[in-house]
């Protein structure tokens, strides 16, 4: 029997792995096909609200210039199933590195969902009040030991939380603009 | 409940173990038709890449990127997502990560009963372990002739008496072939050679070590229904590579070929209780293998084996690790 030359030995290897590539990328779309509401990466908020019917969603009217973020935010997550949550990643003007994210979950959820950015809390936190919600307020430090703020609260049965790489006045400037009313 | 464990760090080594055994055994079995390789000592090692790197891709893949199982990376960065099917409850019944679970279950199930118990079993009933019947001068000069063309050092022998064709070898450091006093009566000269020369490859290949280590592997994934598979051929595997290489000396494949047909076996058509069932499956796919070990000694003769090319190999270990680091 005639051997194959390592060319044509190589191209076929390489098929195979393309074919195996496609099977596994097919296999993964598959389910979304049965269930739509789970996460998924959505191109604006609008798209989001719409077809995932999101009630209520806190947006921040305000972000400080001196930060350089960039809104809209770079990525959009949101599901329903298992339990309702809205993810916004903001990146920095001149890298593509995050610098705001802002989640909200479900108070309910069974779990909740960790947050892009790594967060090593320093202390327990300090409670405060933005527009008369008691909040937590942790300092922290994110990602490569970048200083950064951790703020949360529940809303009407809503976790809210904001991560920013920024000081805790900027980050409950921020978190108070989601908020309606003065 | 389920979702829960399979979302603990046992829980996502279990499952991505079993997913990284198929895409590893996918990929082996179509890299022997992309790499045109039909030769057993090289399909023994790429065999051993879908027992093997399953064992540790989940821990490796977890320290070089801790953030792998986290939903970010599952959704922007993964090829293929369990949870996405696991989280699936199709009929409303009970979800897929149930009928998954039931999968893995049933599969320790066929191992316990199969590998497990029989190591009790022989265990227990084996109250005399050697009773060898002494030697003959034949069988002692065939294995001088044998072990001085092989470097190893001359194994002892063990004649059993039984009526059926038995041709076993023990030991890991000191060897001792056991045959039965049926298969020297049935065997001719030649015959027996090829069976003893055969017996000596997997001592000069030192195959018993080789099967448990194997094995070891076998018992951690003693879930995986890959493993399972993949256990069996590879032992298989052995039995081809050790028939080349017997032929390879002996030159003489037909006396070999004549040797293996005399283990045939066929139970006796007793009643129809599950243990004869059991014998029966058993037994059919101990004569195919004895099949395979023809055909395939026909087929190549005294054909030299192939050069093993560890390029290829190379790469498509490469490629199952990178596609078990996309599979989540």
């Amino acid at each position: 029997m005639k051997k194959r030359s390592f060319g044509i030995k190589l191209s076929l290897f390489v098929i195979t792995i393309v074919l195996v590539t496609a099977i596994l990328t097919l296999l993964n779309w598959l389910p979304s096909l049965v269930q739509k509401r789970t996460m998924k990466r959505f191109n604006s908020i609008d798209i989001a609200q719409k077809e995932l019917r999101l009630h209520r969603l806190f947006l921040p009217t305000y972000i400080p210039e001196d930060l350089h973020l960039v809104w809209p935010p770079d990525e959009i997550y949101a599901q329903e199933v298992p339990f309702s949550a809205f993810i916004m990643h903001l990146r920095y003007r001149d890298s593509r590195d995050i610098g705001l994210v802002i989640q909200q979950t479900d108070a309910n959820a069974p779990y909740q969902i960790e947050p892009l950015i790594k967060v090593k809390t320093k202390t327990e936190g300090s409670q405060i009040f933005i527009k008369d919600r008691k909040a937590l307020l942790v300092p922290a430090s994110c990602d490569e030991n970048t200083p950064c703020n951790e703020v949360s609260w529940n809303e009407d049965g809503t976790i809210i939380t904001l991560i920013c790489k920024c000081s805790a006045q900027e980050i409950v400037k921020i978190a108070s603009s989601t908020l309606p009313g003065p | 409940m389920i979702m829960r464990f399979l979302s603990s760090y046992p829980g996502m080594y279990i499952t991505q173990s079993v997913l990284h055994s198929f895409v590893a055994l996918i990929i082996v079995e179509l890299s022997f038709f992309a790499w045109d390789i039909r030769d057993h000592s090289a399909k023994f090692r790429y065999r051993l890449l879908t027992l093997t790197l399953p064992v540790f891709m989940f821990p490796l893949y977890q320290v070089i990127t801790p953030q792998r199982s986290a939903w970010y990376f599952r959704l922007n960065t993964a090829l293929f997502d369990s949870q996405r099917w696991l989280d699936l409850n199709p009929l409303g019944i009970f979800p897929l990560a149930a009928v998954f679970l039931t999968l893995l279950i049933a599969v320790t199930a066929v191992f316990v009963v199969q590998e497990v118990l029989p190591i009790f079993r022989e265990r227990s009933s084996r109250s005399d372990p050697g009773t060898c019947e002494g030697t003959r001068d034949t069988l002692d000069a065939m294995l001088d002739s044998i072990s001085s063309e092989m470097p190893i050092a001359k194994p002892s022998i063990c004649i059993i008496d039984e009526p059926l064709p038995i041709l076993v070898t023990q030991g890991f450091k000191d060897h001792m072939i056991i045959v039965s006093s049926h298969l020297i009566e049935v065997l001719d000269e030649d015959q027996l050679k090829g069976a003893l020369t055969h017996e000596a490859v997997h001592i000069m290949r030192d195959s018993n070590t080789k099967t448990q280590l194997i094995y070891l592997l076998r018992i951690l994934m003693f879930y995986n229904p890959v493993s399972l598979v993949e256990f069996r051929r590879v032992v298989h595997d052995d039995e081809f590579i050790c028939d080349a290489i017997t032929v390879s000396i002996t030159k003489n494949p037909a006396a070999l070929i004549a040797a293996i047909s005399s283990f045939y076996y066929h139970p006796d058509q007793g009643p129809q209780g599950l243990y004869q069932m059991k014998e029966r499956i058993e037994s059919h796919s101990h004569n195919l293998l004895l099949d395979e070990r023809i055909q395939r000694l026909r087929e190549t003769g005294l054909e030299v084996q192939e050069h093993f090319a560890w390029a290829p190999f190379m790469l498509t270990a490469s490629v199952i690790l990178v596609m078990g680091y996309l599979v989540v």
